[in-house]
């Protein structure tokens, strides 16, 4: 290394005639790459937040259609039912990929609730939906049928049959909640529940038809927006009608929850008018909100990308002007012997410092805006992470280093035309 | 890899800028059977590159090119011109960068050093060069060649605030302080004043001996400053 000097390194820098015009080139440069760091780093939380929200896998696809209720229902309960040939129907149309129904309880149901001294009792229903369109579900959400078969003369279970029973999860609509904490319990001066502490209250729920019945412990083990129903498992459901129906009702879905291949699509919506069907679709808002977000990221990140396009611009106008203004300096040292190859490395070193610099510093920030920011999402308790992408760290690496190649390869090309003529 | 620069072959060389130029003069002077035995462009012949000549021709007839196109700077030419056996056109960057830093060394005719470095510096560049001196004695070099050009207390001033007359001695050095095997001097002594040139002359004379090397000096006219062995028009 002895043939490398400070006056060599300054003759090839063009930080010594241009100092004003790097430092602006720098600055621009690691602007930049900053924005589209953060437009990607936000992009991808975004992405995950909304994937988290809009729950997990692909209940998105899932819509809940019922029949609208008018005149017509109000005269008979019946015809809001979907018989069998409408879901044949329903199975023909191309973008329906599946047809599950809710199913409703034929049996008669009956829950208390000890609240202290307190003991509240009401006559309730239930529905069942596949577990796939509930999403993540609570680990609670499980249930071990009790043994049947023996039965005394009155139509009591036997004791042995009770014990055997596991606890009945039940999901019950965020809507339901709200209206009892925010509505009902207020006015009667009664508790409210947090979501929390739903799992703690013991349910009883009695079971009968005309002949039996059956006492079985339940539990609140938790809350969903994806329909407004009070939901058990599919498998209680199935037993309990079996065991505990009443015959006389017809098993018909009055809901039913179809897989659709896109749920925006105008033919769906078109079926679905002309069969005068409804459609609750609790995540529509959430997935709109999305959309909308991802579009204005992916615009910002655009603009980064543009931005930091426009940079490397000014970067090369930048060392263009070093080239042509050092060209008699280059000019000489080829012809003393110096090599092109060596020249443009120094050339690139002297002007590695900054930009390594820079673009450490624009990964800094990125990580501090996105960590800030994540905490002030997380004091809203809204579920951010606050580490950082792996794409957004190779970008921050890769973006300086591409660029540092760029100029070399460049430089030792017209040095090299320098050198040779 | 080259060994040896040899015979500097000129096989009817003519620089492209200056083609129109000289077929007008050639046709013009065609009756009168100018001695072109010695003309160098556009003729075939060879210079000895370990003998001592002189190449005379008055500005604008192509000198600095001619430099050029010995250090491989500029290819704008027709013909060939050949080291030895080897075609210089054939050269890549390597050879060329050894020819300038060990084979052919330059005083340029526009001296060529960098205004904003100090005369030290300058030399300190091309010394650093030789890979096979040390430090140290690059300095005692430096210094001792400077004291024979009476520079030696200008070395550490900026190359910009020396007079002309300084800066050729730098540029004389400079030249001095590569291994070469031909010296070409481009005007080496304009600006220097009868005794300097003197002593200037006898370093160059002393340091050819040394390097067992050869030289040609490029000079608008005829001059006495070496023994010739041979006299070129361009």
């Amino acid at each position: 290394m002895s043939i490398l000097s400070l006056s060599l390194l300054s003759l090839c820098s063009g930080w010594r005639k241009h100092p004003l015009a790097n430092l602006m080139a720098l600055i621009a440069f690691g602007l930049g790459l900053l924005l589209l760091l953060l437009s990607l780093q936000f992009a991808q939380q975004a992405t995950v937040f909304f994937a988290n929200t809009l729950s997990e896998d692909n209940t998105s696809e899932y819509l809940i259609i019922n029949k609208k209720i008018g005149i017509l229902n109000n005269l008979n309960p019946e015809a809001s039912a979907f018989k069998e040939y409408e879901v044949a129907d329903l199975k023909k149309e191309p973008f329906i990929k599946e047809i599950q129904s809710v199913k409703a309880n034929t049996f008669k149901t009956n829950a208390e609730v000890r609240i202290g001294s307190a003991v509240f009792g009401s006559e309730l229903f239930f529905e069942s939906v596949p577990d796939a369109f509930l999403g993540r579900l609570p680990s609670a959400w499980k249930w071990q049928q009790p043994q049947t078969g023996d039965y005394d003369s009155s139509g009591t279970a036997l004791q042995a049959d009770r014990q055997a029973a596991s606890t009945v999860p039940v999901l019950i609509s965020r809507d339901f909640l709200a209206m009892y904490n925010l509505g009902f319990a207020n006015t009667r001066g009664l508790p409210v529940l947090p979501e929390e502490t739903l799992g703690l209250i013991p349910l009883s729920l009695r079971i009968s038809n005309q002949d039996r019945y059956l006492d079985l412990p339940a539990r609140i083990v938790g809350v969903t927006s994806k329909i407004s129903s009070i939901l058990i498992p599919q498998e209680v459901m199935d037993w309990a009608n079996r065991d505990y129906g009443r015959k006389r009702l017809s098993g018909d879905p009055r809901r039913l929850i179809v897989k659709v291949s896109d749920p925006r699509s105008t033919e769906l919506e078109k079926f679905l008018r002309k069969k005068q069907y409804e459609v609750s679709d609790a995540s529509k808002g959430l997935r709109e909100t999305a959309y909308l977000v991802n579009t204005v990221l992916s615009v910002l990140a655009s603009i980064g990308a543009i931005m930091l396009a426009l940079a490397v611009l000014i970067f090369f106008l930048n060392l263009q002007l070093f080239v042509s203004n050092s060209r008699q300096d280059i000019d000489l040292l080829v012809l003393m012997g110096y090599r092109s190859t060596f020249l443009a490395f120094l050339s690139s070193a002297s002007a590695a410092l900054g930009i390594v610099i820079v673009s450490a510093l624009a990964l800094v920030a990125t990580i501090f805006i996105n960590h800030s920011f994540g905490e002030f999402m997380r004091s809203k308790s809204l579920d951010f992470s606050t580490g950082i992408g792996f794409n957004v760290v190779i970008v921050g690496l890769l973006g300086p280093v591409l660029l540092l190649l760029t100029q070399y390869f460049w430089l030792r090309f017209r040095f090299r035309r320098l050198s040779l003529g | 890899m080259i060994t040896t620069i040899g015979q500097i072959q000129f096989d009817k060389v003519i620089p492209k800028p200056l083609k129109e130029r000289l077929s007008l003069e050639r046709s013009r002077s065609n009756d009168q059977k100018k001695h072109e035995t010695t003309s160098i462009w556009g003729q075939q012949l060879s210079i000895d590159s370990k003998a001592t000549s002189l190449i005379v021709a008055s500005s604008g007839r192509g000198k600095s090119t001619l430099v050029s196109y010995l250090l491989g700077q500029r290819k704008d030419y027709t013909g060939t011109l050949q080291f030895g056996p080897n075609n210089t056109r054939a050269y890549k960057e390597p050879e060329w960068t050894f020819i300038r830093s060990q084979k052919i060394s330059v005083v340029y005719q526009d001296l060529k050093l960098f205004a904003h470095l100090s005369l030290k510096e300058n030399l300190l560049i091309k010394a650093r060069l030789d890979q096979s001196t040390n430090p140290r004695d690059r300095d005692d070099r430096i210094h001792q060649l400077a004291e024979v050009l009476e520079l030696d207390k200008l070395l550490g001033k900026q190359a910009r605030f020396l007079s002309r007359g300084e800066q050729q001695r730098g540029a004389i050095i400079r030249a001095l302080l590569q291994p070469f095997e031909l010296l070409v001097l481009d005007e080496a002594f304009g600006h220097l004043d009868p005794e300097l040139t003197k002593i200037a002359i006898d370093l160059i004379k002393s340091e050819c001996m040394r390097q067992a090397a050869g030289l040609i000096a490029l000079d608008l006219s005829q001059d006495q400053n070496f023994d010739y062995k041979e006299t070129y028009t361009l």
